[in-house]
């Protein structure tokens, strides 16, 4: 079998996975907190050839014995990018922005009944009835995940208010026609390490381990705006905008073409191959 | 068995020439193609195929004298073959590529004035260490794993000017000590392990050594910041319109010497099965 056949062959397959993730990227360029993607590459062990090993008899050598000859090239990484996305204002009382990389909400599943707080950047929330008590509404994302204050508490209010408004610092106040009203301290999550964020879909992420190892080696951090304690950093909350998706259209265009290129290209290695082992073939006819 | 001194013998040795040439030439079709498929491989560096005739032979002519005493008569010199030599690397800069990943670096050789000692230019490398063996790499595309070590993709650990493991501080944004970089003016030395990485296997004195500690740094008085990017990456130095060229002439040269191989086959052909036929 001509190797080149093999080595074309396989990279094309993984060049294949790199067009998904950038088609990904592109079909949530309108995702709100959607974050992107990068793909990387490296090339595949090489296997080396013994030709020649007596080295008196290897005249006008450069490199030591020996041929190594690489295999193609492999996907070895996909990065997430955490570049704050543009604001986008949308007047809506529901919509919140995280001003600040890193930060995420806090979320948790209202159905599966599991204790694991999954993070999102996606702020165009609803009010979901409580199934527990009629009267009540439960705060929540897009796609029904219950929204954590800083006691890890979901945030239930009794319907009918007048104002909802969310300050900066992410207090939560719900005034009522009779004057009363309730507040809401929204927990974040810092998360210095973006590659360890399990994107699990729904524009939700996981951080798949133990939550207090997390801590205690600085990868997470919870943060309760309010009490000012954000290590000196400049992260706030917006009410009535939304963060839009930090994919760049113009970059995804272009690594979709060069892409696309390398993979024309690994076709036509291929089937320079197929004609080569159809020469070797037909030596003889 | 005259014939075959005379005849058939010479006539095989054409039959493996071209064998040879074919063989070659699908050898370095397999390089060409490597290095395309590497045309996306930050830090990539480009091979390039030496071909070389294999070595030359005398050749006599076996002359007979009437006492059937055998006189030779030397005819000239002949290569009888071809063979892929060697796979060059080509250490010729890459571009830089903006990525805005703080984990991302790039080395820069063009910052690097000629060596006034050698009249050579240097070429610029990150120390990783897999197991016990330092390796070198171009692909500064790195990451912290899990124990919060900064390592290549791979998993290897990226080196520190000490030359040790290095340790990211997550507190806020990560923060990373000044990398190793070595210098070196072999960089033909470097044999590929693959994942980027190179091995050193020359002269164990002539190995990278660390670029501040050169008479080359110290006495241009360069600074780090001009040789090394973060927030970068180098493309792969694979240029792809002439790897495609040059993909396009071994095919035809294999395809030229699958015809040479074709016309010895058919003389043979003749050879046997038609001289002396009776009619």
């Amino acid at each position: 079998m001509n190797p080149s056949l093999l080595t074309a062959a396989s990279t094309l397959s993984q060049l294949q996975r790199k067009m998904d993730i950038v088609s990904n990227n592109i079909a949530n360029v309108n995702t709100p907190g959607y974050k992107g993607r990068q793909a990387s590459f490296h090339d595949v062990l090489s296997q080396t050839v013994v030709n020649q090993m007596n080295q008196p008899e290897e005249i006008g050598r450069v490199t030591p014995l020996g041929v190594r000859m690489g295999l193609g090239a492999k996907l070895s990484a996909t990065s997430i990018s955490i570049t704050q996305g543009n604001e986008v204002v949308t007047d809506r009382d529901l919509d919140l922005m995280i001003n600040g990389v890193s930060t995420w909400f806090r979320t948790r599943s209202l159905t599966d009944g599991s204790d694991e707080v999954t993070y999102t950047r996606h702020g165009a929330l609803q009010l979901l009835p409580n199934p527990g008590n009629g009267n009540e509404v439960i705060l929540t994302t897009a796609d029904g995940r219950s929204l954590l204050d800083v006691n890890d508490q979901s945030i239930m209010f009794v319907a009918g208010y007048e104002r909802l408004a969310v300050n900066e610092q992410g207090t939560l106040q719900v005034a009522y026609p009779t004057g009363q009203s309730l507040t809401f301290q929204l927990s974040l999550a810092k998360i210095t390490r973006p590659d360890l964020l399990e994107s699990i879909g729904d524009s939700q992420f996981r951080l798949n381990g133990n939550v207090d190892d997390f801590v205690n080696n600085g990868t997470l951090a919870l943060l309760d705006l309010s009490n000012g304690n954000v290590n000196g950093e400049n992260i706030s909350i917006k009410q009535g905008s939304l963060e839009t998706s930090n994919v760049e259209l113009t970059h995804e265009m272009t690594e979709l073409m060069t892409t696309q290129r390398a993979i024309q290209f690994q076709g036509r290695a291929i089937s320079m191959a197929d004609q080569m082992m159809g020469l070797a073939n037909s030596i003889r006819g | 068995m005259e014939s075959t001194r005379y005849g058939v013998g010479r006539m095989f040795r054409g039959v493996y020439t071209s064998a040879s040439g074919m063989i070659a030439n699908e050898r370095k079709q397999q390089m060409l193609t490597n290095n395309l498929a590497n045309a996306l491989t930050p830090g990539f560096k480009q091979e390039l195929a030496a071909l070389r005739g294999f070595p030359e032979m005398l050749i006599h002519q076996q002359k007979e004298f009437p006492a059937s005493l055998p006189i030779q008569e030397p005819i000239g010199t002949l290569h009888t073959g071809v063979y892929l030599q060697e796979g060059i690397p080509s250490f010729i800069q890459g571009d830089l590529q903006e990525t805005g990943k703080n984990t991302d670096f790039a080395l820069n050789d063009l910052a690097l004035p000629v060596n006034p000692a050698t009249q050579q230019s240097g070429r610029l490398f990150f120390a990783v260490q897999r197991g016990e063996e330092i390796l070198y790499t171009r692909n500064g595309e790195f990451t912290v794993n899990p124990d919060g070590m900064l390592t290549t993709s791979d998993g290897d650990f990226v080196l520190d000017e000490a030359l040790q493991p290095i340790a990211v501080e997550t507190e806020s944004n990560p923060v990373i000590p000044p990398l190793w970089i070595g210098y070196t003016e072999n960089p033909e030395q470097l044999t590929r392990v693959g994942h980027g990485v190179f091995r050193w296997q020359g002269d164990a004195n002539e190995q990278p050594q660390l670029l501040q500690n050169t008479a080359l740094f110290i006495d241009n008085g360069l600074d780090l910041s001009m040789v090394i990017k973060q927030g970068h990456l180098e493309r792969s130095n694979v240029d792809t319109t002439a790897t495609m060229t040059e993909m396009i002439t071994t095919f035809r040269l294999y395809e030229a010497n699958q015809k040479v191989l074709q016309a010895y086959d058919r003389t043979l052909e003749k050879t046997a099965n038609d001289i002396g036929r009776v009619y």
